[in-house]
């Protein structure tokens, strides 16, 4: 190394300098500052967690919220019963139906004895009560509807037009405690068309309690009451 | 000087006597590090501040390995490299050069016959004229001990680069050495008015 470059290397090998006093009033300065940003930090931080928390927790509850109301709703509304595309939760479009029976004929010649016929206005287990020998029933829809799902408290059977009938087998199953054939008797007819808006029930065995058939908004219970 | 991780935690989290202790202890030469890099007085007293805050936080990742000093001067060299090239006009900045320096006549390596002490004050004079690229290549070569191929690899330049911004630098210390008395004397007068107590 050249001389020059040699004495500046020794020279500087301890340089020190003492600093101006106002560079140590500067650091103290802008320790405080750095102190109070990591103390703000710090309680952001502390914030941040515990805002965390309580979205878990709301988070939870609402799950909790929404599973407890479809366990508690499981057996006011079977999602298989329901039509595409209807509110869970929306019972406003299912409203019972009251039967209007028919008038008996006034001679009693057109009725057989084992089919009921029902002649005003009142409650089909009154109507069965009153019929009890009857083995099958005929019961006149006051109005048209098209059949969306005729359903009982087990399974719904969907429906949608008189095209589709009969519905296939495996769809149909029996009310409960009832007989396979009443079904099986039921969904053979088109009975809720506009063109045939009359429904034959045939009672062939009396576990049948209630079924349950539901048109277009609207519901008709059978209560067979044997 | 022995070191230990209480202090060294202490002084990252602030505490103010660890702090203080630091400062009084390390300062010094951190200030003459800065002093001989910077541009001025003015800007060494900006960089001390900035490096010694950078410092107080990255204390805590000495491993106690080595001289704590040496590990400190080399935290230090870097951010003070890192903080030249975050510059604008990096890397052209060290690309500068005067006229006179590279037309002007041939300095003979002739010995200086001042004391250390005053040399040292004539140099931190000249380094304050200097362009950058002559000062930074100069103190980490000839004063840090950094070769030619580290200084490449910390600047981004090439070694071509670095060894003929060194031979420049040398050539205007020489010339300001011999005829730059009077501007030196002008520093003297700068160090006295700095040789104030700490705090």
């Amino acid at each position: 190394m050249k001389d020059i470059e040699k004495r500046i290397q020794e020279a500087f090998s301890d340089f020190e300098r003492v600093p101006p006093p106002h560079c140590w009033e500067r650091i103290q300065c802008a320790l405080q500052e750095e102190k109070a940003l990591l103390r703000s930090n710090r309680s952001m931080l502390l914030l941040k967690l515990r805002a965390r928390r309580y979205l878990v927790a709301a988070t939870f509850l609402l799950l909790g919220g929404i599973v407890f109301l479809l366990f508690w709703n499981r057996d006011r509304y079977d999602r298989s019963q329901l039509p595409i595309g209807m509110n869970l939760l929306d019972s406003s479009l299912i409203q019972p139906l009251t039967i209007v029976a028919p008038a008996p004929p006034e001679n009693g010649n057109d009725v057989q004895p084992n089919r009921g016929s029902l002649a005003s206005k009142q409650p089909l287990r009154n109507v069965l009560a009153a019929n009890s020998e009857a083995s099958s029933l005929n019961v006149q829809v006051p109005e048209t509807y098209d059949v969306t799902f005729i359903s009982t408290r087990k399974l719904s059977l969907l429906a949608g037009t008189q095209e589709k009938y009969p519905l296939p087998r495996p769809f149909i199953s029996e009310p409960e405690g009832g007989s396979p054939s009443f079904l099986s008797r039921l969904l053979d007819r088109p009975p809720f068309t506009t063109q045939n808006p009359l429904i034959t029930i045939e009672i062939q065995e009396n576990r049948i309690r209630q079924t349950t058939i539901h048109l277009r908004n609207k519901e008709i219970i059978f209560a067979l009451g044997k | 000087m022995e070191v230990s991780p209480d202090f060294l935690k202490a002084c990252s989290q602030y505490d103010e006597e660890a702090v203080k202790t630091f400062y009084v202890q390390f300062g010094p030469s951190l200030f003459g590090l800065c002093l001989r890099y910077a541009a001025s007085s003015e800007d060494a007293e900006d960089l001390f501040h900035e490096l010694f805050l950078y410092l107080l936080k990255k204390v805590n990742t000495y491993r106690f390995e080595g001289d704590f000093k040496a590990w400190l001067k080399k935290v230090s060299i870097r951010f003070i490299v890192k903080k030249l090239k975050a510059k604008r006009d990096y890397p052209f900045n060290l690309m500068q050069t005067l006229p006179d320096s590279r037309n002007g006549t041939q300095v003979s390596d002739e010995s200086f016959s001042f004391s250390n002490s005053e040399l040292l004050d004539r140099v931190i004079a000249i380094l304050h004229e200097m362009p950058e690229g002559y000062r930074t290549i100069f103190c980490l070569h000839v004063i840090d001990g950094y070769k030619h191929r580290e200084i490449a690899e910390m600047l981004g330049i090439s070694e071509g680069t670095s060894k003929s911004q060194l031979a420049r630098a040398i050539q205007f210390i020489k010339k300001k050495l011999k005829s730059k008395a009077g501007e030196i004397e002008a520093y003297e007068g700068y160090r006295k008015a700095n040789s104030r107590s700490l705090f």
